[in-house]
């Protein structure tokens, strides 16, 4: 098999998407007491706020790969020349685009272009985060997916595969450090979590959130071959 | 994508963790597999060739880089690849149609 590596980072949503979804959320079924069913709202919608990066609506602004022809990180940051070229004297190469549309655009070439019928699509997380939420951001572009993300291709869930054929607890969500460090890829899991990438944007710190969405393909990379070889 | 936040790593512990990482190979990695000491030492240079359009025809020209871009597999190629995504035409190989007779450019 031919294995893609791939990961994405996304962009907490901005107020006028989190309105939209907010017009989406409804009290849950069995809660009768309008006050409560108000209550419950107020607390759903706050949770979405919270979790804004991870909603339909917020935009992929980090796409890496890493595959036989090295690692590649397709974004939309705004990188200096230095730190683009620091980036590819460790081996990442920087794929920069003007917006999500056509970051998506290169993906989608890079990625029909290297697509072939033994490729497998290979993600930590990826069936129920990155590959649903990169196909409805096609959708929202009116562009066509890459071939590998048609539902025919095979998509390998390393975490998936973790918790159901390689950890006793069945624990269905684990993180990657967790399992990088099982694994005794890593000394320790302390790799930053996706939900704490927004913070980096919004920092300015676009660099380092090119080098963490490297090292999360570098460290899926080293899992698979783990567990899949 | 775990959704507890911990620490964030510095950027320089990102990069040495990604040089530590990319020096461990993988099973498969072809070169990678020999020896560092095999594959390192003996790459003096590495020239790429690009193709130019210019009114005499067609010249070739190379771009000279030190070995070290040859270290591993990955290293070169993301080279490769990054000269074809700043739009430089490197100069690609495509068998004759005579190729029993002469490979050419």
């Amino acid at each position: 098999m031919k294995p893609i590596i791939f990961d994405i980072e996304t962009l907490a949503a901005d107020d006028e998407q989190l309105d939209l979804e907010q017009s989406f959320l409804k009290p849950s079924g069995n809660i009768k007491d309008p006050k409560k069913k108000e209550s419950n709202l107020i607390e759903k919608n706050a949770t979405m706020r919270k979790k804004a990066a991870l909603l339909d609506s917020a935009l992929i602004c980090v796409a890496g790969i890493k595959c036989d022809k090295g690692i590649f990180s397709f974004n939309s940051l705004p990188l200096g020349k230095d730190e683009i070229a620091t980036l590819s004297e460790i081996g990442i190469c920087c794929i920069t685009s003007k917006d999500e549309k056509e970051l998506l655009s290169n993906l989608s070439l890079f990625i029909n272009n290297q697509y072939q019928p033994e490729t497998e699509i290979v993600t930590f997380n990826g069936v129920n985060f990155d590959l649903p939420k990169s196909r409805f951001r096609y959708a929202t572009h009116n562009l066509p997916l890459p071939e590998a993300f048609d539902s025919k291709v095979k998509i390998v869930d390393l975490m998936l595969r973790y918790s159901k054929h390689y950890s006793m607890s069945k624990v269905p969500f684990v993180s990657m450090g967790e399992v990088a460090t099982r694994l005794g890829i890593l000394k320790d899991g302390k790799i930053m979590s996706g939900a704490g990438f927004g913070q980096l944007i919004e920092d300015g710190e676009y660099f380092k959130a090119v080098l963490y969405n490297a090292l999360d393909c570098i460290i899926t990379e080293k899992i698979y071959y783990r567990l899949c070889r | 994508m775990s959704e507890t936040p911990t620490p964030t790593p510095s950027t320089e512990q990102l990069m040495e963790l990604i040089k530590q990482l990319n020096e461990q190979k993988n099973e498969g990695d072809g070169w990678g597999k020999k020896s560092p000491a095999a594959t390192q030492s003996n790459i003096k240079s590495v020239s790429i060739p690009i193709s130019l359009e210019t009114d005499h025809g067609k010249l070739r020209v190379y771009l000279g880089f030190d070995g070290s871009v040859a270290d591993s597999p990955d290293k070169l190629m993301s080279l490769i690849e990054s000269l074809n995504a700043k739009g430089l035409p490197l100069d690609l190989w495509a068998a004759k149609k005579n190729w029993n007779k002469k490979s050419g450019w």
